[in-house]
């Protein structure tokens, strides 16, 4: 039991929810330099490898011959394993050297070279490089739209949002694997309502995959797993042979693929062999490349949590994005599994890919809530939607997304939602409900969503799957049924598989349907200056968030009471018994409410009530040569009869001061006005009083708020403006004569 | 969405005319108001041999010769039927076939189907497959 209570309140928090470990090499629980990992090597004789990485070619595994056959750049490979790790680690981040030339000699080192080479960076070096080694200029997100029931009305609706945010490609999967076919149409259906040319896959088993990508009703594939030890593969069941064969029978349908691969999987099935989790994602990145892979998705993955457990585990996460990017291939970068339970923890982590940009940022960014995703993830998710877009702005960082309002975000979901109804329809499906196609508008998540009858539905969900019907079906009944452009969009999705320039390496669509790929869009970042600057109408789009105001407009809501004064000629120094209250520039005039909202008839009258409470009288004087609190208050003692005035700007901000006493110093002083209450006025209009008739004042003690200053300087800053801008340098103080008194009851 | 789509001119898009599904259909030719009409099946939709290559060229000339690479096998499968294409690769995973099946898919992809680098690939895992122990035997059941 902790005896400090500081040490019990950290103990209680998220962060500690989380496993931390020490290493433990032998079990593969080490993110790098295991005793077990080799030392780089390479030997050549008749032009093929006769030694890699310590091991003669006898002994190679399954995963050494296909990389010693198909990764490593034969014709490089001896210049650049000559070269000192320590130059190439720097190449990364010099600006000077241009990635095409790092490219080059990468194309030949092994996979211990490569880990040496990323062990000389620290993480911001990484963040470096990776910006400058990425493949595609752009920096792009995936979406995971997916559902705990299989709705598909929902799942239109979420894949048409998540492509109206931004995202560039779209992943969805099943809860109950004979959806397939159906997910796979609502999200595509879905997906091109929301913005044409957006990339969808349905992650389901490899042969079911296949099949969905034959039918067209998706255009990429990502499940094509990797794993950096033989027994691990085989538990995967598959080899190196058998991924590379699909990744051919992908392309020869015009279906762009990713790899998949992570640190720590191998030490999860229990098969990491004593080598570092780096180690073996080098040898992972490195087999797809060879299998002819354009890209893959890394970073961990769903074993996220596991490298997190370890010393420098996030580190090595960034490490092996940049491996992949090293390797020219385009790089999905993680993010997509749980990977913390603090928010702290999450956001950092984040920052080491959303700061630099990757080719897809997210290998899956929860555009649902996670308790609807069945990845499993959700790491950041739909309610995390608007912390990410201020991110964005923030940091002026593209991380692909933009700002929506809900309005049109409403509107996009139910027509997706409505088209997939009329598809439903043509292909004979039970039908989708009015009552769904609400649901689907404005649901929070799948329990908002009707159920249906899943026996019915999966029945025919098999049919579709077995029958002749295919995604051109679903073109015809829209281009029919009132939806040309959402026909439109899905016909040129399918055109485009005969085209082909989408397999490219690190491929998307723009709204255009023009691919942006490492060929058209190649990064070119050589420092400052260069390379993926965010500006422009891109810049405008993600600095204009709904949430954000015109400062010039005014704001406040129309006040209960509205104060009107009347200027009575130049106040003169008064005598006797007497407080001035000496208000700001646009006191009742320009200005009605305190930041708080407390209008100002209200404030006025509450300290004229104090100081009467306590039988004295007041005056109110306007001064108008200043705005600044400390001079108000000097200027209304100079005036006051009894040498006591309160002194009070326009925002609420309010001083006692007494004659005599330099402007800054005082007998009381409220600084943080939005935690004045009336009430609170009354008591200053009392002590004030109180000071002015000699009496002992207790002074009055105002609660402080840490997060005052934080909710309330935009405001502060505005209404100050708006006071300064009214005042007048030649004009003297005005005695007021206040005339909405009768209106307020104290 | 990007910046990049204020720069039109940067997309070199091959709109190359001369291009063709596999089933020979010129790019001009697919069009929506056909598949409104009823027109067209997948395969009317499938990229081509042809363009599979050029995309290969395209790869290589960029530096991603796997890449490349793999665009050649793919070409060569453009015409395999999907059962086949399913049966091949369920061959190729562990412990599902033996070397004489290998043997015959590979026979079967060059010469039924002229896809001699599909073949090779078949064949490099086989070997592979033997000294790894990686083949069904006999007593094992194929649906393993």
């Amino acid at each position: 039991m902790s005896q400090s209570r500081r040490f019990a309140v950290r103990a209680a928090r998220e962060i500690n929810k989380d496993t931390f470990v020490q290493e433990w090499p032998e079990a593969g629980l080490v993110v790098l330099g295991a005793t077990a990992d080799p030392h780089p090597s390479l030997r050549l004789e008749n032009g093929r490898i006769v030694e890699m990485d310590g091991k003669p070619r006898e002994q190679f595994d399954m995963i050494d011959t296909f990389i010693a056959c198909h990764a490593i750049q034969l014709d490089v490979a001896e210049e650049a394993m000559a070269m000192d790790s320590l130059q190439f680690a720097r190449m990364l981040v010099d600006i000077h050297v241009p990635r095409a030339q790092v490219i080059r000699l990468m194309n030949g080192l092994t996979a211990a070279k490569l880990v040496d080479v990323v062990s000389y960076l620290n993480v911001v070096e990484m963040m470096m490089a990776l910006q400058k080694m990425r493949v595609r200029r752009t920096p792009a997100n995936q979406a995971h739209v997916t559902n705990r029931k299989d709705s598909p009305a929902l799942l239109a609706a979420d894949a048409a949002e998540a492509a109206f945010r931004g995202f560039a490609e779209i992943e969805t999967t099943v809860g109950v694997a004979r959806y397939a076919p159906w997910n796979a149409l609502a999200v595509l259906v879905g997906s091109q309502t929301g913005r044409g040319g957006v990339l969808t896959q349905c992650a389901v088993e490899e042969a079911m995959s296949l099949k969905l990508a034959m039918k067209g009703l998706t255009t990429y594939a990502e499940t094509l797993s990797v794993y950096g030890t033989d027994p691990a593969f085989i538990d995967g069941d598959d080899t190196p042979w058998s991924k590379g064969f699909l990744a051919s029978a992908y392309a020869s349908r015009g279906v762009k693929i990713r790899f998949t691969s992570g640190t720590g999987s191998e030490a999860l099935m229990a098969h990491a062999y004593g080598q570092s989790m780096l180690y073996l994602e080098a040898r992972c990145l490195l087999m797809t490349k060879g299998a002819g892979s354009q890209g893959v998705q890394n970073g961990s993955i769903s074993c996220i949590a596991l490298p997190e457990s370890l010393p420098g585990g996030v580190a090595a996460v960034a490490a092996e994005n940049l491996l992949a990017a090293m390797l020219d291939l385009e790089v999905a970068t993680g993010n997509d599994a749980m990977a913390s339970h603090s928010d702290i923890r999450k956001s950092a982590k984040l920052m080491l890919q959303f700061l630099p940009g990757s080719d897809f940022i997210f290998s899956g960014y929860s555009s649902i809530p996670k308790q609807d995703n069945m990845f499993g993830g959700g790491n950041l998710d739909a309610d995390d939607l608007d912390d990410y877009l201020v991110l964005q702005r923030d940091m002026k960082v593209d991380g692909g997304l933009r700002p929506v309002c809900e309005n049109e975000t409403l509107a996009v979901r139910r027509r997706a939602a409505e088209a997939l109804a009329v598809v439903f329809d043509s292909f004979g499906f039970p039908p989708i409900t009015k009552a769904e196609i609400d649901a689907a508008e404005t649901a929070y998540a799948s329990p908002d969503m009707p159920d249906r009858d899943m026996a019915a539905d999966l029945a025919a969900a098999e049919r579709f799957l077995s029958g002749p019907d295919t995604v051109l079906g679903a073109v015809q009944a829209l281009a029919k049924n009132g939806f040309p452009d959402i026909a439109q969009n899905i016909f040129e999705i399918e055109r485009q598989r005969v085209i082909g320039d989408y397999l490219q390496p690190s491929a998307i669509f723009t709204r255009g349907f023009d691919v942006l790929s490492g060929l058209n869009d190649a990064n070119d970042y050589m420092g400052p200056g260069t390379g993926y600057r965010l500006s422009g109408t891109r810049w405008e789009e993600i600095s204009n968030i709904p949430q954000a105001y015109d400062p010039r407009l005014p704001r406040h809501a129309a006040s209960a009471v509205t104060l009107t004064v009347e200027e009575c000629g130049e106040a003169q120094p008064g005598s006797g018994l007497e407080v001035v209250i000496a208000v700001g520039p646009a006191f009742g005039t320009r200005l009605q409410q305190t930041v708080n909202d407390l209008p100002l008839a209200e404030v006025l009258a509450q300290l004229l009530a104090g100081a009467a409470d306590e039988g004295v009288a007041a005056r109110v004087i306007k001064i108008y040569r200043t705005s600044d609190l400390g001079q108000i208050s000097f200027e209304g003692s100079r005036l006051s009869g009894s040498g006591i005035a309160i002194g009070i700007q326009s925002k609420g901000t309010t001083v006692i001061h007494r004659r005599g006493l330099l402007p800054l110093n005082n007998l009381e002083l409220f600084s943080q006005a939005s935690q004045l209450s009336l009430k609170h006025y009354r008591s200053i209009g009392r002590n004030a009083a109180r000071y002015a008739s000699g009496r002992l004042v207790e002074p009055l003690l105002v609660p402080v708020d840490n997060m005052a200053r934080l909710k309330y300087i935009v405001k502060t800053t505005i209404l100050h403006r708006h006071e300064t801008e009214c005042v007048q340098s030649d004009h003297p103080a005005e005695l007021l004569r206040i005339k909405t008194q009768e209106a307020i009851s104290l | 969405m990007t910046n990049s789509e204020e720069n039109t001119s940067r997309t070199a898009q091959s709109q190359d005319q001369s291009i063709t599904s596999k089933t020979g259909v010129p790019l001009c030719d697919l069009s929506l108001d056909r598949v409104a009409g009823g027109w067209g099946q997948m395969k009317d939709f499938s990229i081509s041999q042809q363009a599979l290559l050029h995309q290969a060229e395209i790869a290589t000339a960029g530096g991603w010769r796997q890449l490349g690479e793999n665009f050649r096998r793919a070409a060569e499968l453009v015409d395999v039927p999907d059962n086949i294409i399913l049966q091949i690769y369920e061959g190729l995973r562990p412990f599902r076939a033996t070397a004489a099946e290998l043997g015959e898919l590979a026979g079967q992809l060059r010469l039924q189907f002229h896809a001699p680098e599909c073949a090779r690939w078949v064949e490099e895992a086989a070997e592979v497959y033997v000294s790894r122990g990686l083949l069904k035997t006999a007593h094992e059941n194929s649906d393993r």
